[in-house]
């Protein structure tokens, strides 16, 4: 970054230095500003990760200790990059280690500790997700609605949002440990099947959406993210009760690996974020042709524009590191990185249609209806690369069949 | 019942020919720096029957410097040696000895022995026809589920709204519970086997060592798997096992059913003890009944029947295509009931026949159990004429021998292939993430009027370029220009 310094001599006007990454939006360096509060976090990110190392590490091994240990800066990083994650972060770490104190080792005591039984086991905690979830999208649709009412109603479905993200992350910790009160040998990282990754989806789709509303000031997208949102809580509890899917189920040989940890969030960040673009895609293609009603309440096309190209550009980033990390394990376990299984030749297609996306709009400036709608089919490629494959194909990623 | 196969003795060929003649593929082959030695191949299941761990313990041979070291290979734990990487791929079966019993359908003849391999084959002459024996596979452990046996009956009479709140406490709590109760069980060895006729067609067989506890209330059974296509499932034949758990027992009554002499004296036992007034025109007529009965089951003089492999129809079939035809609709049922209780007394009566030391040392457990034993012999008698194989092989005796598959792969580039990947990585976050942005400013004093005295003051233009056109170099500009101006 350059320091502009002008000398306009012949004017009164004086201007003697100009800091471009001082102004509005653009981004910050990360140690600049730091206060207490975070400086506070980062020592209780560090004790707590130094806890977690010294309580687990015989259930480690070299690569899952260097993931934890990994854990510790981006957490710091990340909280300090966007502030309302260091309390997202230090709640669910103080109510999940009480939770997995209130078990003292005993899967039975799910159904006889109150607090358990009714809150945090994980399976509870996933339904306080889901209402939580369900209640933020009607407080959303509401605050469009309702003009007198809108700010009020927008600011409690925000912070639904956040009741259900973090339930959703207590749960995920909770049934991590569940899984090893059922047998050592059967614990793992809970995101191992379909019911699994669709609690991952679920939380990391509304808690990007959650950057973006502070980011971008307005709470008006949330009534169609959280629709998407809402869809994947739907899909779990019809997976739930008709096919008992929330059964925690060993792993097969090929998914014992610390791979695992990275591929699958990595994926997810991917799939979460071209969800939220295709929802403000859906968003745009409305306000485009009808601007009155609940629409005006809607920010202007070009913010529109604007979240689906960073939740375009963020996916499209991770999905990247996803399927090189997935080729990875794949020569790590099956002894080639790429084998045209029907999964991985659904991920290549749906990296380059949002490489096509990206493209078009960096270098051709592509723009308008055309971006959205193809955002908005490009959630559909993905649903197939998520879902279909699994449905309709078969291959060595069966893992989660339906 | 096929008549010539029951006529048929089968003998088995002693030298086993092999099955699988492999073609093999000249391909140009490196050899590798080092031979690999399997000690132990190791597959560990869940209680759930799912795969837990394929492992093989392996002594790997330097051929070069000639050190030989122990190691291990696992599903995502490859082995890396010399630049080359030794992959779990797979397993097989190496080989097992399989000693297996015949016995023809008929339950005549001493069984027969035939030993042979997994994957070998050996042949089965007779006076009428040949047939080759292909061994396919053994398999040590089979973990069924048998939770829909004991689910039926439960949970009949639960209102709607008990339900909801039994549905609900199902799925909340912790992640551990399941509304379908799994009654998992390993019913032990099963081997699978083809016997192949001389026209090349082929049936495939899949026979459980051990009788099993079905758990539907009834006694344990051998399970006699049959199918004609890979694609089908295979459909199993119930044959129960008698008080010393053999097929023995069922087999002297086959053989007892298809003997005019013993049906006869079965039919005369059972008269004489069903026949409490002790009139001879009653014990005369309830001959006749049990031995036209017996007659029925065991297929003599019935019509000819529509089941390919099959002379005449026989079995439960044969009754009830007895009832159709000679009994009025109205009495049919009542009818058949009688048919059904004299068939299974008379069988009784048989079996008491053949095996009088057993009879004597009844005790009133022996007896419930052989009375059930009846029931099920009786399914099993009239189903084993769909059979469609003249013998049936029992899994005596075995010793498996496993075999590891792994795959060997170099690769001498895979650092390029991580520093190509990491340079992605960075080329994806630069081309997204890196701002290029340029900032001109062009200060212009304006033609200078010489004739006006006043400054005229000086123009500023501001142009603003960047590479990615979002709100934030808008916002940008906006800011700029504020501060200058």
């Amino acid at each position: 970054m350059t320091d502009t310094t002008t000398q306009l001599h012949s004017t009164k006007l004086e201007v003697q230095e100009l800091h471009l990454h001082d102004t509005v939006k653009s981004p910050k360096r990360l140690w600049a500003g730091l206060r207490l509060g975070d400086i506070l976090f980062a020592l209780f990110v560090l004790v707590g990760t130094s806890l977690a190392f010294v309580y687990y590490q015989t259930d480690m091994d070299g690569y899952d200790k260097a993931i934890l240990i990994g854990t510790a800066p981006s957490l710091i990083a990340l909280a300090w990059y966007w502030k309302p994650l260091r309390w997202l972060v230090v709640t669910v770490a103080l109510v999940s280690v009480f939770a997995l104190w209130l078990y003292q080792h005993d899967l039975a005591r799910s159904e006889s500790v109150f607090l358990l039984k009714y809150f945090l086991s994980s399976q509870t905690a996933i339904f306080w997700m889901s209402v939580s979830f369900l209640f933020a999208t009607v407080f959303y649709w509401a605050g469009l609605s309702i003009k007198s009412q809108t700010e009020n109603l927008q600011q409690l479905a925000s912070w639904m949002v956040w009741l259900g993200v973090f339930f959703a992350l207590v749960a995920t910790m909770v049934r991590w440990h569940e899984s090893y009160l059922i047998g050592p040998d059967i614990g793992h990282i809970p995101v191992s099947n379909l019911y699994e990754v669709f609690v991952l989806f679920a939380w990391m789709t509304a808690l990007f959406y959650l950057y973006y509303e502070e980011h971008y000031q307005t709470k008006a997208l949330g009534a169609f993210v959280m629709l998407i949102v809402m869809a994947a809580v739907a899909f779990l509890i019809w997976y739930s009760v008709s096919r008992g899917a929330h059964e925690i189920q060993p792993l097969v040989p090929a998914l014992k690996s610390w791979w695992m940890k990275l591929h699958v969030p990595a994926n997810f960040v991917g799939y979460g974020t071209f969800a939220i673009a295709a929802m403000v895609g859906v968003a745009y293609l409305i306000k485009e042709r009808w601007q009155g009603g609940i629409m005006q309440r809607v920010p202007s096309l070009e913010v529109l524009d604007d979240v689906m190209y960073k939740a375009i550009a963020l996916g499209f980033a991770f999905f990247t590191v996803a399927t090189i990390l997935g080729a990875f394990w794949a020569a790590e376990a099956w002894g080639a990185y790429w084998q045209w299984d029907p999964k991985e030749t659904w991920a290549l297609i749906v990296w380059l249609n949002y490489a096509a996306w990206l493209h078009m709009r960096l270098m051709k400036g592509l723009r308008g209806s055309v971006a959205a709608w193809w955002a908005v089919i490009g959630l559909f490629i993905t649903t197939f690369a998520f879902i279909g494959v699994n449905m309709f194909l078969s291959g060595l990623h069966s893992y989660g069949e339906l | 019942m096929a008549a010539n196969a029951l006529n048929s003795r089968f003998i088995a060929c002693p030298n086993p020919i092999s099955a699988k003649p492999k073609a093999e593929k000249r391909l140009p082959l490196k050899p590798l720096p080092f031979a690999i030695e399997l000690k132990k191949f190791i597959v560990e299941f869940y209680s759930t029957g799912m795969p837990k761990l394929f492992a093989s313990e392996i002594i790997v041979h330097d051929s070069e410097t000639g050190e030989k070291f122990p190691a291990r290979i696992e599903v995502n734990h490859p082995l890396v040696y010399k630049g080359v990487t030794v992959y779990q791929s797979s397993f097989e079966d190496g080989g097992s000895k399989l000693s297996l019993s015949g016995r023809s359908l008929d339950g005549l003849g001493a069984g027969l022995r035939v030993e042979g391999v997994v994957g070998g084959a050996t042949e089965l002459t007779s006076n009428a026809q040949k047939l080759s024996l292909e061994f396919s596979g053994l398999r040590v452990f089979n973990i069924e589920n048998f939770s829909q046996a004991t689910d039926a009956g439960v949970g009949v009479n639960t209102s709607k709204l008990t339900n909801l709140r039994e549905q609900l406490g199902n799925r909340l709590g912790a992640g551990h519970k399941t509304e379908t109760t799994k009654a998992l069980q390993n019913v032990g060895p099963s081997v699978s086997y083809k016997l192949r006729d001389e026209s090349g067609q082929a049936k495939e067989f899949n026979n459980y060592m051990v009788p099993v506890d079905m758990r539907d209330g009834s006694l344990p059974v051998f399970l006699l798997g049959v199918r004609d296509t890979p694609s089908e499932e295979f459909r199993y034949l119930r044959l129960p096992a008698d008080a010393k758990g053999t097929m023995d027992g069922f087999f002297s009554l086959r053989a007892g059913l298809l003997n005019p002499e013993t049906r006869l004296k079965a039919a005369q036992a059972y008269a004489a003890k069903s026949n409490n007034a002790n009139t001879p025109e009653l014990a005369q007529q309830l001959t006749l009944t049990a031995e036209r009965a017996l007659g029925l089951f065991a297929g003599v003089g019935t019509k000819p029947s529509t089941i390919p492999g099959q002379v005449t129809e026989s079995g439960l079939q044969a009754i009830s295509t007895f009832l159709e035809s000679s009994v009025p609709a109205d009495q049919r049922e009542k009818t058949g009931e009688v048919l059904l209780r004299v068939l299974n007394g008379a069988l009784y009566e048989m079996y008491a026949l053949l095996h009088p030391a057993e009879i004597e040392a009844l005790t009133p457990e022996s007896e419930q159990f052989l009375r059930g034993f009846i029931n099920q012999a009786l399914l099993g008698l009239s189903d084993i004429s769909f059979y469609p194989a003249p013998l049936i092989f029992n899994l005596e005796s075995f010793e498996q021998v496993q075999a590891s598959v792994f795959q060997v792969a170099k690769a001498p580039g895979q650092n390029v292939v991580y520093l190509g990947s990491v340079l992605l990585i960075l080329g994806v976050f630069a081309m997204l993430y890196v701002r290029e942005r340029r900032l001109w400013v062009w200060l212009k004093t304006p033609s200078s009027n010489e004739d006006s005295l006043e400054p005229t003051g000086t123009q500023i233009q501001l142009a603003y370029s960047t590479n990615r056109k979002t709100l934030e170099a808008d916002a940008e500009f906006n800011k700029l220009k504020a501060d200058l101006l």
